[in-house]
């Protein structure tokens, strides 16, 4: 119930924490922190119907926040949760450069994924929504700080639970661990 | 078995996930259509809380910043001052002769008739936060239905236009902002009245597509509000062509226009409290009462 309501707040107050300091760092330069968390969930929580409903949740937090499609980040993210659950399974994802690589591609899949969302259901093209170099900064950003990120959730998740050592694939504590 | 029934639920809620967040998506962009919507109450919460906690973080930035822009600030103050003192009296005079002008014509008296008849109530706010997507460019403002403010409302600072106001709660409000792509503004050039869709494409610039054989587009020229399209009022700033673009088609031509406000430093806005007569009908119809905003709506 502790490790549920930890992650329940944390998914609320990151994205909020997020949007208020967008504004006083170069553009891009603030990482995706509901992605990260996303990804942080897939790949350390052993409940799989309590990490799909806790995605669900923080994507529709992101939505209310952001001018996407209310419901894309929802949808979106849920995907990236299977993904990153899937891949769990099959690649060794201990090593920081796994993780950072893992973060950089769903994060590039959520752009192209919102992008064509919002074209398919408005009026504005993939191009316009996405550019490249906005893209790249952002991936990186990412990318560079999911072992951390990924190291705090599963941190968080061992200390308040009781049946995560379980988990097929768990991340060190400390993220970093070969 | 127990295994197999736990994959069957997680299939089914993944699904279901799914589906509500599709279904949300028709009904949201349905929702933009007709002029924004008002969050029910369960979503309207988040944006609810998310105003003091972003308020809250925003403090030690703010204090930091306020304390190093009014260090910069005393800089060449003297100098500014000597330059304004300057402009004010000349556009004092300016402002004397022009009203001359209107009084010897008898248009004085007219013109203040029609500004008490279309002066719209306005709201000051803050914007606390910004979009948490890189790709969309909204901010949430801390005043909401409760302040009058509701979806389709054009929010302006003192530099010009602001953008529109998308969806509110109790205490706060999402606004879409010019330069976000999903924007479109009707526009005009006050030099040549040349017509055209102002969208946004960078933090820093708008693009102007205007039809290519009518447009007569320099740079330097200011661009404001048509009024047309019925969202917006006339006359309200958008910004300044910086650069025309060569005819890639004969119909059509493009301009990149700098926005007069600067989003990167936007903090206090107004929310003008009035629908334009479009936005009126729209929302009214979505929410089932037209015949008074059709009333509204005729001038």
């Amino acid at each position: 119930m502790k490790r549920a309501l930890a992650l329940v707040a944390l998914g609320l107050f990151s994205p909020m924490i997020q949007g208020a300091m967008v504004p006083y760092l170069p553009r891009g330069a603030c990482p995706d922190a509901g992605l990260l968390l996303v990804i942080a969930i897939g790949l350390s929580l052993r409940s799989a119907i309590g990490g799909v409903a806790l995605t669900a949740f923080i994507g529709f937090v992101s939505d209310l926040l952001s001018g996407a499609l209310l419901g894309s980040h929802a949808f979106l993210w849920i995907l990236v949760f299977a993904i990153a659950r899937v891949t769990s399974l099959h690649v060794n994802l201990h090593g920081a450069f796994m993780q950072m690589a893992l973060a950089a591609s769903l994060t590039a899949f959520t752009a192209l994924g919102l992008a064509s969302l919002t074209s398919f259901f408005g009026s504005v093209g993939v191009k316009e929504l996405v550019a490249p170099a906005e893209l790249l900064r952002q991936t990186i950003v990412n990318a560079l700080l999911a072992p951390i990120a990924m190291a705090v959730v599963a941190r968080l998740i061992i200390r308040l639970g009781n049946d995560d050592g379980r988990r097929v694939l768990r991340l060190d504590p400390r993220g970093f661990a070969p | 078995m127990f295994e197999f029934r736990t994959r069957v639920f997680l299939a089914f809620l993944v699904a279901g996930l799914m589906g509500i967040a599709l279904v949300n998506m028709v009904v949201d962009r349905r929702a933009f259509g007709s002029g924004g919507r008002d969050l029910p109450w369960w979503s309207g919460a988040v944006l609810d809380l998310a105003v003091p906690v972003q308020k809250m973080v925003s403090v030690p930035f703010d204090f930091a910043r306020d304390r190093w822009t009014g260090y910069t600030a005393l800089v060449g103050i003297r100098e500014q001052n000597h330059e304004l003192i300057d402009r004010l009296a000349t556009l004092e005079e300016e402002n004397l002769q022009l009203r001359e002008a209107l009084v010897a014509s008898g248009r004085l008296e007219r013109i203040a008739e029609m500004r008490d008849e279309f002066e719209i109530p306005m709201l000051p706010a803050e914007l606390v936060g910004v979009d948490v997507s890189a790709w969309f460019r909204a901010a949430l403002l801390d005043r909401g239905r409760e302040h009058g403010v509701h979806a389709g409302m054009p929010v302006i600072s003192e530099h010009g236009l602001v953008g529109l106001a998308t969806a509110t709660s109790r205490s706060a409000a999402k606004i879409m902002l010019l330069i976000d792509p999903q924007s479109a503004v009707d526009g005009v050039l006050q030099r040549s009245r040349a017509r055209g869709i102002v969208r946004g494409i960078r933090d820093d610039a708008l693009e102007f597509e205007f039809v290519a054989r009518q447009g007569d587009v320099r740079v330097g020229d200011e661009l404001i509000t048509s009024g047309l399209g019925g969202v917006y009022p006339k006359g309200l700033r958008i910004g300044e062509v910086i650069e025309v673009e060569p005819s890639a088609s004969e119909m059509l031509q493009t301009a990149i226009v700098r926005p007069a406000v600067d989003f990167g430093r936007l903090e206090q806005v107004f929310v003008m409290l009035r629908r334009g007569p479009t936005m009126e009908l729209l929302y009214s119809a979505a929410h089932g009462d037209v015949s008074d905003a059709a009333e509204r709506a005729t001038p």
